[in-house]
């Protein structure tokens, strides 16, 4: 195949089989952040005068993520944050910790890091020696989301940007299927308003396969931590691995699952299935359902 | 044709048919083409691309959290 320009002689480097389409290095670059400045237009992510946090952890898509909103709307009047989270996992985070200060260095943007430690008293390590009753996935994601929550209300910001990619929604939408978990699965309505004391979450990479955003931090040079978190496993991994396999003999499957997704969230949002009267937790302050919130439930 | 693949810093061999793909011989290695990009002598390459024998592909590993 060649570039999909029709007169670009340069080698191609990707062939995006869900489109029928090919890229040289160049051409790749400009329509990966083609696709993000679309992203953000189409939900109106991100507006003059917006303070944006971006959650950072030094992987791949959030690297990708700060570098392109920076390149794309950097010179804008709106403020980037970067906010990193420190979960406390032994030989793991270390690392991409010191990448994600590197980037921020490198673009000149403020860095705030934090830690589970910090907020919540103990690191992920410590808390899975003394909790076994549910995976480690399961402990770090109800107190990532709560950590990035309070340190984005803490740097004022008034939007938070997160790296989740294609890859990323597909695996959710399947799972929130698998458990029938109706509202979750009208929570990822990108159109959705955030209820008080949530801060706004935008995800410009959220049309963009794994692949696609692993490529792109490549060829700009970035750098990629190739270990995987020494916990993963649960539901989300086999759903990632089912995914990967159907992609990879059915192109496509992901955007479809996807934009299928979009086409029947309004319908279920109509039917009134959706519906969640948000209180303050007992112990933390902030909003939930229930009278104490799942990261206090789970790690207080 | 012999084709060595690295991967996740260890190498691996395989044996394809001549004028075999990228693609081919990284799913004849157990890797999911969706969870990497190959790097050829400093040059990334596409998963169509063609291989002879001896050929020294790295598989970089792109699924491992964002």
């Amino acid at each position: 195949m060649k570039c999909y320009k029709p007169s670009c002689e340069k080698p191609v480097v990707y062939e995006r089989k869900y489109e029928g389409t090919a890229f040289c290095k160049q051409h790749f670059l400009k329509n990966i952040e083609d696709k993000i400045r679309k992203m953000v237009g189409k939900y109106k992510y991100i507006r003059h005068g917006d303070r944006v946090g971006v959650a950072l952890s030094g992987g791949k898509d959030s690297s990708v993520l700060l570098y392109v909103l920076n390149k794309l709307f950097g010179k804008y009047e709106i403020k980037f944050i970067a906010i990193t989270i420190d979960e406390g996992i032994a030989g793991y985070r270390n690392e991409s910790i010191e990448i994600a200060k590197k980037l921020c260095s490198d673009l000149k943007i403020e860095h705030r890091i934090t830690s589970y430690k910090e907020l919540l008293g103990q690191t992920l390590d410590s808390k899975l020696k003394i909790s076994k009753e549910f995976n480690a996935c399961t402990y770090c994601g109800v107190a990532r989301r709560w950590c990035l929550n309070k340190a984005a209300k803490e740097a004022e910001v008034n939007k938070l940007a997160v790296g989740h990619n294609l890859d990323d929604e597909a695996q959710s939408i399947m799972m929130d299927y698998i458990k029938g978990d109706l509202p979750r699965l009208v929570r990822m309505d990108p159109n959705l308003e955030p209820k008080e004391g949530f801060i706004r979450r935008i995800k410009p990479l959220r049309s963009l396969p794994e692949k696609e955003i692993g490529l792109y931090a490549f060829l700009r040079g970035l750098k990629i931590q190739e270990d995987e978190c020494p916990n993963m496993g649960g539901i989300r991994f086999e759903v990632r691995d089912f995914l990967n396999n159907m992609e990879a003999e059915r192109p496509g499957t992901k955007n479809s699952i996807l934009e299928t997704f979009e086409k029947i969230v309004p319908a279920l949002k109509q039917a009134g299935k959706t519906k969640v009267v948000l209180k303050e937790c007992e112990k933390c302050g902030e909003p939930c359902s229930g009278d104490v919130c799942k990261t206090c439930e789970l790690w207080c | 044709m012999k084709v060595k693949i690295t991967f996740l810093k260890k190498m691996r061999e395989v044996d394809v048919p001549e004028g075999s793909s990228v693609r081919e011989a990284i799913k004849k290695a157990g890797i999911n083409p969706e969870e990497v990009i190959i790097n050829m002598d400093g040059t990334i390459i596409p998963d169509s691309g063609k291989l002879k024998d001896n050929d020294l592909i790295e598989a970089i590993r792109i699924t491992s959290g964002g």
